[in-house]
């Protein structure tokens, strides 16, 4: 049952420490996105890294459009797999649309998760009556359209995932950037469901104690959105980083680790 | 070839965009071409525009959420089709390929991005996708009518064994009858021919012993008819 599991979410267990960190990737991407971040909590967490189902290499054949078809199916999922692999207290980073996945998580199972770590969090895209989201409904429909458009490109080989300047020959080979390599008609459909959905109502039932970490800057999912998040939550901290992107984890990670290290203390 | 003068001018004249950004996206130089394909003057750019700036808001979302992320991994990508905006506002398709320069700690310095505009390429496209799209379309049509032709042989091939199985049915049953028509005639035809015989044998005789002698025989033929009747209403059922 854990081998499945384990094969389905490309499922990577790093330390044996007894805290457990989670980290779950966002859109357009897989766990390499971490990989900035993770080395500097190996030694005092159990780091746990896996691929939603339909990213990165995780099991294609799982995924299922009906239950695919909310972010719900995902956060049975991530339940699922702390159920399996027994962990308990679970401190989960997350980022762009798995912030949403891991608030559904813990509203449904809030004994499991500790903590919450959301990075650049949004629960919805499309600008409401007066709800600011960003964009209108033509800007999704023309990223969808991008997202079909780009398959082919993708398709080219690309280049392996280069190493960080922490000297680890050990994990040059294993991290082979194997996102986007998708199947285009699941990149399409999770395109789909992360900008047209809409998990307002649920920041309002997560209790877990959350973290926020928001870029200055970020054309995605900006300030405005993340102030938003944070009034929502009850149990929320907004921390605003002097960075730009949607991205600090990968474009500024030492601003990341700081944050994150601050509020584990 | 003097490469000082002849670089410089060979970055201006040659046929494809090239341009170099910082790290937070801004344009800090590019060659003629891009700026020809764009429509802007070099001080509207160098150091005024962002890579984003080009893009359109729901384009910047693929940009943030899976160019940069794969650049940042990766270090470098290429192919990924865009549609950059002109000064006037028009769109034209690229392939944009981009690669991180960084020094010797690791610290990313700039980007070098090239930039294909490829407006016929994605009319050739586009056409091959419409024609991929009606070519499937045709297909499903061609599989649903031929499913149904396939389930109608099969209704006929079923049709066609069951008419066999009455043909054969039929012509067993002709036979039977046939054979019951010689037999029943040839059953009859003794009585009969018997009853012909005692009926001008009772004609012939004229003492009333004589007479009824002859009438015991024939009432004799007449149960003995009456026998091969009933067997043949009951073995017939015709």
């Amino acid at each position: 049952m854990v081998e499945k599991l384990i094969k389905k979410n490309n499922i990577t267990v790093q330390g044996t420490a007894s805290k457990v960190m989670l980290f779950v990737h966002g859109y357009g991407c897989d766990q390499n996105i971490w990989r900035f971040i993770t080395p500097h909590f190996k030694d005092t967490h159990k780091i746990v890294l896996i691929d939603l189902v339909g990213s990165g290499k995780s099991d294609e054949s799982a995924y299922d459009c009906d239950k695919y078809n909310s972010l719900e199916g995902h956060a049975d999922d991530i339940i699922n797999i702390c159920d399996a692999l027994n962990l308990e207290d679970v401190c989960m980073v997350s980022h762009s649309v798995s912030t949403m996945i891991a608030t559904l998580a813990a509203v449904k199972r809030p004994a499991l998760f500790k903590k919450l770590i959301m990075i650049g969090p949004s629960p919805r895209y499309i600008n409401d009556a007066a709800y600011f989201g960003g964009f209108d409904q033509k800007d999704i429909d023309e990223l969808l359209e991008t997202v079909a458009s780009n398959y082919l490109g993708w398709s080219s080989a690309m280049a392996p995932v280069i190493m960080d300047n922490l000297d680890r020959p050990e994990l040059a080979a294993e991290l082979e950037a194997s996102f986007c390599q998708n199947n285009p008609e699941i990149a399409s459909h999770f395109a789909k469901v992360t900008f047209l959905g809409d998990n307002r109502k649920d920041l309002k039932k997560l209790t877990t104690d959350t973290l926020i970490i928001q870029s200055k800057t970020d054309a995605i999912a900006s300030l405005e959105v993340g102030k938003f998040v944070n009034e929502n939550i009850a149990n929320s901290k907004l921390v605003v980083l002097e960075t730009i992107g949607h991205c600090p984890h990968l474009s500024a990670p030492n601003k990341t680790i700081e944050a994150i290290k601050k509020y584990l203390i | 070839m003097d490469y000082n003068t002849d670089y410089k001018e060979f970055y201006n004249t040659f046929p494809s965009s090239y341009f170099c950004s910082l790290p937070d996206g801004t344009i800090i130089d590019s060659n003629k071409n891009f700026l020809e394909l764009t429509n802007y003057s070099r001080e509207e750019v160098i150091n005024q525009k962002k890579i984003t700036d080009f893009l359109s808001l729901g384009e910047k979302i693929y940009f943030e959420s899976v160019f940069i992320p794969a650049l940042k991994l990766s270090g470098t990508i290429a192919e990924v089709n865009f549609n950059f905006i002109k000064k006037e506002g028009t769109k034209f398709p690229v392939l944009l390929n981009s690669i991180e320069v960084k020094d010797i700690s690791g610290t990313h310095l700039y980007t070098h991005s090239a930039v294909f505009h490829i407006s016929k390429r994605k009319k050739y496209e586009e056409e091959l996708l419409s024609s991929k799209k009606n070519a499937n379309e045709l297909s499903n049509t061609l599989t649903a009518v031929n499913k149904e032709l396939q389930s109608r042989v099969e209704l006929l091939s079923k049709k066609k064994l069951e008419l066999e199985e009455l043909n054969q049915y039929l012509e067993n049953k002709n036979k039977q009858l046939s054979s019951f028509a010689h037999i029943a005639s040839h059953n009859l035809r003794a009585p009969v021919n018997n009853l012909m015989v005692l009926g001008d044998l009772y004609k012939e005789k004229t003492g009333l012993k004589d007479k009824a002698l002859v009438f015991s025989k024939v009432e004799k033929v007449i149960d003995g008819l009456n026998e091969t009747l009933n067997d043949f209403i009951d073995s017939a059922n015709i």
